[in-house]
């Protein structure tokens, strides 16, 4: 068979409201077109798939999309879901899922990717697909769109709700067109014998500048030919009906003439329609039906020929002029709503699957479950481990959690996309719960929930051994990948904690620890030292690495700290406060010598144990004058200056201040809303709010010369007569935190060389440009 | 033990893709998808190639100007790689679409680029929207590669494959021009295909892959999507043979040329790892374009001579490698050419992961095994990486690649 020219193929995509005779109507065309020597393909786009059931005899016949699901891709066959109807008409039903499970639309997107791929077009002269009523989404405008349908037809009754329905396709259809295309051929009237139908379809074909092509009148023929499942022309007699049928097929192969679409808005639709106007309150205020009928007469449009049934010839008036008639409606008509919600949403910086994610693994007995393709576990995946690897390369740090974290994924492939992943889910968790891990933890990603997967009916597989425990985030549907860690420790928390606990011990739990800081185990060892020398141990850590039954066990602890007061764990702490009636310290974990001392006081005074207090401080204040006086000769009269996203800086102000040192300015960004305030101290006074001005930034450098620029981000600053070091975002708790921090800087002080190699980044533009 | 490990889990298919694009010079990639899936490709990209900067669009008579990271807060979140529409649960309801045309309009405006390359995340890819439609719309004078379905756990390589291809049909002219006279006295030329700059030692590959066809009097038109430029993927019609280095990413492509242009292909069995796979593919590449592969034979026994006395040397004195376990944690072309290379020519035993004396993986793997009691010494072929830090360019393949590798095994076994 030889290939057709792609150019002079018809490719037709027949729209319409549901149940309204779109496939009848395909089929009866294609067989039309066969008769007349075509080579049709039919292509069945509705997930019901009996577009071609007339013509294949009633035979039904494998979908694309169940073929595809039930063996793999690189093994599907065209012959299996290609079969020859009457007169050999091609006949393919792209198929879907059942209704309310999986995603049609990405279905048809499946389907048609297949096809494409298999090149099964080439040997036709026409193609039809018969198109799923609504296009309720993108996936069922896929044969609209231009590299697949070149001509549509609308097909219509006189009932309101199916002309709303095909001015909606014409919204579509000028969606993707704008006022590049034509490729309306028209409307096709179905007739239903409705008091005034003809009339309200005269209305809107004018209304929207397009041709009847054809009035399907209502005949006992299609119901003879439906109930025999045969097409029309296969029965004996109704040669009327037949002759219509091939009078369209000759009009949509033969010089068809294409419009441009000019859907109307609802309200112009109803003013054309039903010739009276609908306003906000609901009241409806018509018009003057004469008045209607009048203006159309006045037009002089021959928009409906009577003769023939329903043949309709174009109009006189030129179909391009709905460009100005109703550009300004179709340029406001691409969905208000859309409009309104726009495209300045505050950014979400990652997503509440990942921040689940890298949260639920610190849940060391557990097993992880991401529901979602591979590549939303991958990033998860990378993001855990990345810690992990930083840890054992750069301090020989084994973290277990981080290296090897008990975390899986369900691979969510086309099929589930398509059908639905509920049951490959509960799969998966049912092997989970097999091993008999402390808990399972189910989390969604964005794919599994737009397909409506349904995430929380897993936990009807828990055990009384193993809890199933559902984090419903989708993605990042449900927020960023703040709102991700809050929804994770709130399920944990709901499923976990046991309520019933009275007895405390002497303990604590640490809450909101930053489960990702590469010295997140370095802080944690300091602090518990610390405590364990007050005698106080570490409950439950929620969650920096915790078995379930340290989170069951939460409870013993009668005291609970924050891990730092960022907005997040604030929200958690009230959180837990107002569900579990938990007692906060009114500390953080502490940060720097002057809080760590208060810390130790405060601590030690609600357990009992302030007599421990005296040795403890004693010996942490020789150390840290010790290093201050250590660092002075080199560090003092040092001006320095700093931009940061971290706010509660006395720990760090406060050390550069015993080492003589003098902070010239403090330039603050509001990273994630959590305000300004970076000291409590009354002689820090130049601290400004910073958003990422760069230029700002420089000026306050050339105007107050500091020996040192210390920054979340050094690498955006220009090389200068400075030392330039970078902030970490997370420094190191206990009393030695300012420390730490003065020591790395009077290395740099030490070590100052400004070294050649920052001369060189005109070399890099030059050979790397 | 040679075959792949599934635990650790790998990237998919939006990842070989977008590699795939990423290493072509000129080109944007923008993600229409969540932040969630941006962040790795766009500082792994960073990371992984020696980038230009990105340039203000160029203005007549004007020096190009890089363009100020201040301003590159919208769409590309201050990282000069992959900017994204961070679409959010609205989008998917209402359509990308408009979110698209505004990145594509700073885009334009912000940055000079030739390519426009989109990719929609698997969320995104769900609603249908018409990515080609809105990118054309937006950006009518440049050439658009779109991938509007991302796959859906398939492989990377797969990705890559469907991504090459598409830039390959979009981006090449419909026929292949005739010779020129010129051209018909030229050296043998080819194209390698299936090399990706997500590859562990990318850069290098290429560089001694070059070195060694330069030997043999070959010249290399185009390593595609590896740091490729317009001109270089122009010339590809104009090679005579293409090489497929790695066949899961590179095999769709050649088969592709073949039937457009009549280019026949020759695929790498094993990878160029190794002497013997190195030689067996020199030589037979040799033979289908007549020329001849004295002096890259003649380096490679100096090779072989410079290896056989550094392992000499350590076999005499503690009969090592011969017998020393080894495992390869990789994808099957790589896991296939290190196999022969390390039994076949080192003498050494597979064994599995948890007691192989070295392990050949990605630094997860390595991070993983190093929880487990039994010394061993690991040695990365493919990422993620541990973090070090490469300036000389380092490679596997080839020469000098089997030279280096001989190096980091003697010394892995000494460590133990």
């Amino acid at each position: 068979m030889k290939e057709f020219d792609e150019e002079k193929r018809l490719e037709l995509a027949v729209y319409g409201k549901g149940g309204i005779g779109k496939s009848t109507i395909s089929a009866n065309l294609s067989a039309a077109m066969a008769l007349n020597g075509k080579r049709v393909l039919q292509i069945g786009c509705d997930p019901k798939h009996d577009s071609t059931r007339l013509l294949l005899y009633g035979q039904r016949i494998p979908t694309v999309l169940d073929h595809l699901r039930d063996i793999p891709e690189e093994q599907a066959q065209v012959s299996e879901i290609l079969h020859e109807g009457f007169c050999g008409v091609g006949c393919i039903e792209a198929g879907g899922p059942k209704p309310g499970v999986g995603c049609a639309g990405r279905g048809i997107i499946s389907a048609f990717e297949f096809l494409s791929k298999n090149k099964i077009k080439k040997n036709y002269d026409a193609v039809i697909y018969d198109v799923l009523g609504d296009v309720v989404c993108g996936g069922f405008a896929v044969p609209v769109r231009r590299e697949y349908a070149n001509t549509v037809v609308l097909v219509t009754s006189g009932e309101f709700m199916a002309i709303y329905a095909a001015n909606n396709i014409l919204h579509g259809i000028r969606n993707f067109d704008g006022d590049q295309h034509q490729r309306v051929a028209g409307i096709v009237y179905n007739a239903r014998n409705l008091a005034g139908e003809k009339e309200r379809v005269e209305r809107f074909a004018k209304a929207v500048k397009l041709p009847i092509l054809a009035c399907i009148p209502r005949s006992e023929a299609f119901a003879e030919a439906e109930e025999k499942n045969i097409p029309l022309f296969e029965l004996e007699g109704y040669e009327k009906e037949k002759q219509i049928f091939n009078e369209l097929a000759e009009k949509l192969t033969e010089g068809r003439e294409l419009f441009p679409a000019c859907p109307l808005d609802d309200e112009k639709l109803e003013e054309a329609v039903l010739g009276e106007k609908r306003y906000a309150a609901g009241c409806r205020v018509p018009e003057d039906k004469a008045e209607t009928d009048a203006g159309i007469a006045a037009a002089g449009l021959p928009y409906f020929k009577e003769e023939s049934g329903s043949v309709l010839e174009n109009g006189s008036e030129d179909p391009h002029s709905c460009r100005t008639e109703n550009a300004a409606e179709n340029g406001n008509t691409d969905t208000a709503a859309a409009e309104k919600l726009s495209v300045r949403r505050m950014p979400l910086y990652g997503c509440a699957f990942n921040g689940a994610a890298v949260t639920a693994v610190f849940l060391t007995d557990a097993i992880v479950i991401a529901h979602s393709p591979n590549s939303c576990a991958f990033f998860a995946w990378q993001t855990i481990t990345s810690a992990g690897r930083k840890g054992l390369f750069n301090r020989g740090i084994l973290l277990p959690s981080a290296i090897s974290p008990r975390f899986a994924c369900t691979e969510i492939t086309r099929t589930e996309a398509v059908y639905g992943g509920t049951e490959k889910l509960r799969e998966a968790v049912a092997r989970a719960v097999a091993q008999k891990p402390g808990a399972v933890i189910v989390i969604s990603s964005c794919v599994s929930g737009i397909i409506g997967d349904d995430l929380l009916s897993v936990e009807d597989l828990s055990t009384e051994e193993v809890p199933v425990i559902a984090v419903p985030a989708d993605g990042d549907i449900a927020g960023d990948y703040m709102k991700g860690i809050q929804m994770c420790l709130h399920a944990l928390a709901k499923h976990l904690i046991r309520t019933d606990i009275k007895e405390k011990t002497k303990s604590v739990n640490l809450i909101g620890e930053v489960s990702l800081s590469t010295n997140l185990e370095t802080s944690y060892r300091i602090l518990k030292d610390l405590l364990k020398r007050l005698g106080i141990a570490v409950n439950c850590r929620f969650l920096g690495g915790a078995a379930v039954s340290d989170v069951k066990g939460f409870m013993k602890a009668p005291l609970n700290i924050l891990a730092s007061e960022n907005a997040d764990n604030l929200a958690l702490k009230q959180w837990l406060t107002e569900e579990y009636g938990c007692t906060f310290f009114d500390m953080a974990l502490p940060t720097g010598f002057e809080e760590t001392t208060r810390f130790t006081r405060k601590i030690a005074d609600f357990f009992g144990c302030a007599d421990k207090v005296p040795a403890i401080l004693q010996e942490e204040e020789e150390k840290y004058k010790e290093s201050i006086e250590r660092l002075k000769p080199v560090l003092f009269g040092k001006r320095l200056l700093m931009t940061t996203i971290s706010t509660g800086l006395d720990w760090l102000f406060s050390a550069a201040a015993d080492a003589g040192m003098k902070v010239v300015w403090v330039g603050v960004a509001d990273y994630l809303h959590q305000g300004l305030a970076v000291s409590r101290n009354p002689e820090i006074l130049n601290v400004s709010e910073y958003v990422y001005d760069l230029v700002t930034a420089e000026e306050k450098i050339r105007e107050l010369k500091p020996d040192i620029v210390v920054s979340n981000y050094p690498s955006a600053f220009s090389q200068g007569d400075y030392v330039l070091d970078f902030m970490p975002m997370t420094e190191t708790q206990g009393f030695s935190s300012g420390i730490y921090a003065l020591e790395r800087w009077a290395g740099e002080f030490e070590h100052r060389r400004k070294g050649d190699w920052t001369n060189d980044r005109k070399l890099y533009q030059k050979y790397f440009s | 033990m040679t075959a792949s490990c599934t635990r650790s889990i790998s990237p998919d298919a939006i990842t070989g893709m977008i590699f795939a694009m990423e290493g072509m010079q000129e080109t944007i990639v923008l993600l229409n998808g969540p932040m969630g899936c941006r962040f790795y490709h766009s500082s792994t990209s960073g990371f992984l190639m020696r980038r230009p900067l990105l340039y203000l669009p160029a203005g007549k008579g004007k020096e190009r100007v890089p363009v100020d990271y201040n301003y590159l807060n919208d769409w590309f979140f201050r990282q000069d790689r992959v900017p994204c529409t961070y679409l959010d649960g609205y989008d998917y309801v209402y359509g990308t679409g408009e979110k698209v045309a505004e990145a594509l309009a700073f885009i334009r405006e912000h940055v000079d680029f030739k390519i426009l390359a989109v990719v929609n995340s698997p969320g995104a890819a769900l609603i249908g929207d018409d990515l080609y439609g809105i990118a054309k719309r937006a950006m009518p004078d440049r050439p658009i590669v779109y991938m509007e379905s991302p796959g859906y756990s398939v492989t990377f390589e797969e990705g890559y494959s469907l991504a090459a291809l598409e830039m390959l049909k979009i981006l090449l002219p419909d026929k292949k021009e005739a010779k020129d006279k010129e051209s018909e006295r030229r050296r043998p030329a080819i194209n390698l295909l299936g090399m990706s700059i997500w590859h562990r030692y990318c850069e290098g590959d290429v560089r001694e892959l070059k070195r060694l066809f330069e030997l043999c009097g070959i010249d290399v038109n185009a390593v595609l999507c590896a740091d490729c430029s317009i001109r270089e993927l122009t010339d590809i019609p104009k090679a005579d043979l293409n090489v497929v280095v790695y066949p899961k990413a590179g095999l769709e492509s050649a088969k592709y040329l073949e039937e457009r242009y009549g280019q026949p292909y020759y695929v790498c069995d094993p990878l160029p790892v190794g002497f013997s796979s190195t030689e067996k593919v020199f030589s037979e590449i040799c033979t289908l374009l007549g020329t001849s592969e004295g002096a890259f034979m003649e380096q490679s026994e100096r090779a072989r001579a410079l290896a056989w006395n550094k392992i000499n040397g350590i076999f005499q004195m503690y009969g090592k490698p011969k017998g020393v376990t080894f495992h390869v944690a990789a994808s099957e072309s790589l896991a296939k050419a290190y196999g022969i290379f390390l039994t076949d020519y080192l003498g050494m035993e597979p064994a599995p992961f948890d007691v192989a004396e070295l392990l050949f993986s990605d630094a997860n793997r390595i991070s993983e095994r190093a929880l487990m009691p039994d010394e061993f010494c690991g040695i990365e072929i493919s990422f993620p990486g541990m973090g070090y830090t490469d300036l000389t360019v380092k490679t596997h393949m080839g020469i000098e690649g089997t030279l280096f590798l001989i190096e980091q095994v003697l010394n892995g076994i000494m460590s133990k």
